[in-house]
């Protein structure tokens, strides 16, 4: 017998997260269906490096998979998938997440360019904003939110806390727990109800899951690498995939409600909206795509809105 | 493969070969003969991975911490700050290691980076050691080991990491820490004092004589002249718990106040002087930094071979008793500290050995604590023992006149703490328990 | 020349004063970048989070995108201030044959072995740092396109990158300058 192919998969998430999880049961499932041909070897916890890192070499073909956030060092058009305000009920994801829609066709034609296959993806949950005090007419965009919230080091996320009413500041990642703990800062926006509670419950007293953005990680592979496969166990790696892509959608509701029952039970108090309820701050994030134009590809944008605005 | 890449390491250290190049040395082995085929690793991942590790803000808080240390020595600020905790312990048995000690433990729970406050205590220190005739194998000894204070006294960046690894509270996990550290305090000050008494070595101390009074009198003059230099610990310290501002952006106020107090207050600075003084600290920094680049990349190596699954594999073999298990734990974390850096002992081993300590019953946040000893305890075991060659390369002292009194600090007060904090789960999580109402 | 670079007492090589040391033209130029840049790069660090804090604190205002510039001077004080500590002999090392063996033959050796090794281990890494820096520079696939940046401000890369090329070139020139002074030593046995 031919030894197996082993395949390293790299992941972001800690070992107990179920982004995981989901790469463990990918990987058992690939070694069943192509009868041990085909080996997956999981990674997780950025130990073969961040998202951008592991991005690189795939492009270079020493890392087979990955299953981490979109980078968008390479191309900034990446950062599409982070735009805040598209999408804000499971029902959504689950119709503009589909391979044959046009946020999915955009990344992959992105990632091809850079000889990366985009195979799928893990959501993880919705993104809300933590804080460490109540903040001020949580659904109205027009109020100011009396709070200065930590935001990703990316534009959108600026341009959406802003238009929701909350004033920002970058913190790094690594100190954002301190400076929640210590009043740096009165709360976070960009994290997911499941990394909001493991990270730093100790710190915040509420939770408004405004389902502003979406937890999104990729699913890669590097094309050098992929080449190498034989068409016929690509397919059976390319159906695990996707079908586990969509399972991921079903499975995020079950992590958000999961967690916010945990963060209930610690004492935090949580508020959850329905999509009508969100209408508002929705149509004030809309508001501020164009402004995106600035740094991102104006054409991109102009199709975005095109596809993405709310049907009226 | 693995172990000949050892063997170069060892070798290169033994002969001289600076410790980054000899982590290249070792890189190199395995990436000519390494992975599962021995034919080795693509070597265009290495350097974009010690970089993207090496990319990170909190990482900027230890060259400011060194700028700032050697602003607060040039500028005389430290020497008051110093003079100050002398009113207090200097007159007593080994004065002037107490002194040391309970200085880094200060700056220490300031700067969160064992070699920045190695850096600030050590230039001010070690000129006060050779003054009263202290050898100097055991005064370059005591402040590598007591500037390890800073890892167990919150906040510090292992523990930020083993928290993100592992999902745990990074309070919890800071506050599992304070008990053993102030134990390791104690142990220092006390291990100093007995080995000054068993080697009956001639160590001068006027201070013994001091009176009352003249400690009342110190204490109005020196803490008259100090006031200046005491508001560096409170802008610091103040400064992050009172949330004004992130661990880095403390370390960049310090050197913005230190500068003009040491100009113009204390008069150690001009011009030159603190040009040169920052040219330095860079330099000991890009030393450092170089270090931890090349660290990262052979770590990442070392975790492609499973380094720590072979040994991990080796341990399970001899028992499945889960004491044995957390001794044979506690004897790869050591080995693994020996061979690198703190942070990338947590980073290497957290993942493999957490779901391990889970399953067979102990507490993650009194894992925590076990780690912040072990790295700690790592930090001055050779070869890999970076802040025992900066405390060398700082007093002047070959280190195998260090290497005598530091294995009677590794054992008499690392080995009694990790052995308290293994056995007493308790203590690491008494904090955590009556602070944030964790179990126990 | 070489002797001077030697100690009385010993065969190792001292370090040099980065302030005082008489140098050549090339070292001037060299080691006066280094120590400038160290120096701005302090500054400059100290500054902007001075700046940061003050704008946050105060004015409720945000410096948007800082990191990504103080990432990038930091690792350009790193990487000069390595530079420079390779030219003064000041990178941490066990040195334990200085201490434990005889002056002679066998420490001549073996010295003269540390510094090969010292110079072409890094000469090694200087070649991955230079393809490291053109990976940035032409972007993944060679071509120009797809360079990465940072996200904000859109600085490329390779200007960090650049800073890791420069450092271990200069760190293997400063290792190679000490190979050649310790095989002259060891060749020549002892200079007078
Ligand atoms: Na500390
Ligand atoms: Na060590």
């Amino acid at each position: 017998f031919a030894s197996p192919t082993i395949l390293k998969f790299a992941g972001q998430s800690a070992a107990n997260h179920p982004a995981t999880a989901f790469m463990n049961d990918i990987a058992s499932q690939v070694k069943e269906k192509t009868d041990g041909r085909i080996e997956i070897k999981v990674y997780p916890s950025s130990q073969l490096g961040n998202y951008s890192t592991v991005y690189q070499e795939q492009i270079q073909g020493t890392i087979a998979l990955s299953c981490i956030s979109l980078p968008s060092d390479f191309d900034p058009r990446m950062e599409l998938v982070y735009i805040n305000g598209y999408v804000n009920s499971y029902e959504d994801a689950r119709r503009i997440f589909a391979p044959d829609q046009w946020m999915f066709q955009k990344l992959s034609e992105f990632n091809e360019r850079l000889g990366v296959k985009l195979l799928g993806f893990f959501i993880e949950g919705f993104i809300g904003i933590g804080t460490t005090k109540e903040v001020a007419e949580p659904l109205n965009p027009n109020v100011s939110k009396g709070a200065v919230v930590r935001i990703p080091n990316m534009n959108v996320y600026k341009f959406g806390a802003e238009a929701m009413g909350y004033k920002t500041v970058g913190i790094p990642y690594p100190e954002v727990y301190q400076a929640i703990q210590t009043r740096v800062v009165d709360g976070v926006d960009g994290y997911p109800v499941a990394a909001a509670y493991t990270n730093l419950s100790d710190a915040i007293k509420y939770w408004y899951n405004t389902k502003y953005s979406i937890e999104f990680q990729g699913c890669m592979v590097s094309e050098k690498i992929w080449k190498t496969i034989t068409p016929a166990d690509q397919k059976v790696i390319q159906d695990i995939f996707t079908s586990a892509t969509m399972a991921s959608i079903d499975n995020a509701k079950e992590i958000d409600d999961h967690y916010m029952e945990l963060m209930r039970k610690k004492g935090i108090t949580v508020y959850d909206y329905t999509s009508e309820e969100l209408a508002p701050m929705t149509a004030a994030i809309v508001k501020t795509w164009p402004k995106l134009k600035k740094t991102m590809n104006p054409e991109l944008i102009d199709e975005f809105v095109k596809e993405m605005a709310p049907k009226k | 493969m693995i172990f000949l890449a050892l063997i170069i390491l060892m070798f290169c250290l033994v002969i001289g070969v600076p410790v980054p190049v000899s982590f290249m040395a070792s890189s190199l082995v395995l990436i000519f003969f390494g992975g599962p085929d021995g034919a080795g690793y693509a070597a265009s991942q290495l350097l974009p991975y010690g970089y993207q590790q090496m990319n990170s803000v909190p990482l900027i808080a230890i060259a400011l911490f060194i700028a700032a240390g050697g602003i607060m020595e040039k500028g005389k600020i430290g020497g008051h700050l110093i003079d100050f905790v002398d009113v207090f312990v200097g007159h007593k048995h080994g004065g002037l290691g107490i002194v040391a000690t309970i200085s880094c433990a200060i700056v220490g729970s300031i700067c969160g980076a064992a070699v920045a406050t190695l850096s600030c205590v050590g230039s001010i220190m070690f000129p006060r050691f050779e003054k009263e005739n202290y050898p100097r194998g055991l005064s370059a000894a005591l402040i590598a080991n007591a500037s390890l204070l800073g890892l167990l006294i919150p906040p510090n960046a292992t523990l930020i990491i083993f928290a993100w690894i592992s999902g745990q509270s990074v309070l919890a996990c800071f506050l599992a820490t304070v008990i053993p550290g102030f134990i390791t305090i104690i142990l220092l000050c006390t291990v100093n004092g007995w080995i000054l008494k068993r080697y009956d070595m001639k160590v001068t101390n006027e201070k013994r004589n001091r009176t009352t009074a003249d400690k009342i009198a110190l204490f109005k003059s020196r803490g008259k002249t100090a006031i200046p230099s005491l508001f560096l610990p409170i802008i610091v310290l103040g400064g992050i718990y009172g949330g004004i501002m992130t661990t880095t952006e403390a370390s960049s106020m310090a050197i913005l106040y230190a500068i003009p107090v040491g100009m113009f207050i204390y008069k150690g600075l001009n011009l030159k002087n603190t040009y040169q003084t920052l040219v330095e600290a860079a330099i000991t920094t890009g030393v450092i930094m170089v270090m931890l680049y090349c660290v990262s990349m052979l770590s990442r190596l070392y975790l492609l071979e499973d380094l720590p699954g072979v040994l991990l594999t080796l341990f399970q073999g001899i028992s499945d008793n889960p004491l044995v298990i957390m001794l044979m734990i506690n004897i790869f974390l050591v080995v693994m500290g020996m061979l690198m850096d703190d942070i990338s002992v947590v980073v290497l081993t957290t993942p493999i050995l957490l779901p391990i300590v889970m399953q067979i019953g102990y507490d993650p946040i009194h894992y925590a604590a076990i780690v912040g000893v072990n790295t700690g305890l790592g930090c001055i075991t050779p070869p890999a023992a970076p802040v025992l060659y900066l405390s060398g390369r700082l007093s002047g002292t070959p280190i195998d006149e260090m290497m005598g009194p530091c294995l009677w600090f590794i054992g008499l007060c690392w080995i009694p703490v990790l052995a308290i904090t293994v056995l007493m789960p308790k203590i690491s999580l008494l904090l955590p328990h009556f602070i944030l109402g964790a179990a126990w | 020349m070489a002797k001077n670079e030697y100690e009385s007492s010993s065969s190792a090589l001292i370090q040099l004063d980065l302030f005082n040391t008489p140098k050549n033209l090339f070292d001037k130029i060299t080691i006066n970048f280094f120590c400038v840049t160290c120096f701005t790069m302090t500054v400059l660090l100290t500054t902007v989070i001075c700046a940061v804090t003050f704008f946050r604190y105060v004015l409720q205002g945000d410096l948007y995108g800082y990191e990504e510039w103080v990432k990038l001077f930091a690792f350009w004080l790193y990487f000069a201030g390595a530079a420079a500590g390779a030219w003064a002999r000041t990178h941490i090392s066990a040195d334990l044959v200085n201490v434990y063996v005889k002056r002679g033959l066998l420490r001549n050796g073996l010295i003269f072995l540390r510094n090969l090794i010292s110079f072409s281990v890094c000469a090694v890494f200087t070649w991955y740092a230079l393809k490291f820096f053109l990976f940035g520079y032409t972007g993944p696939l060679g071509t120009g396109i797809a360079i990465p940046k940072t996200t904000v401000w859109r600085i490329p890369y390779w200007a960090g990158y650049l800073s890791v090329l420069t450092g271990i070139g200069f760190m293997t020139f400063y290792f190679c300058r000490d190979f050649i002074i310790s095989a002259r030593y060891l060749f020549k046995r002892s200079p007078k």
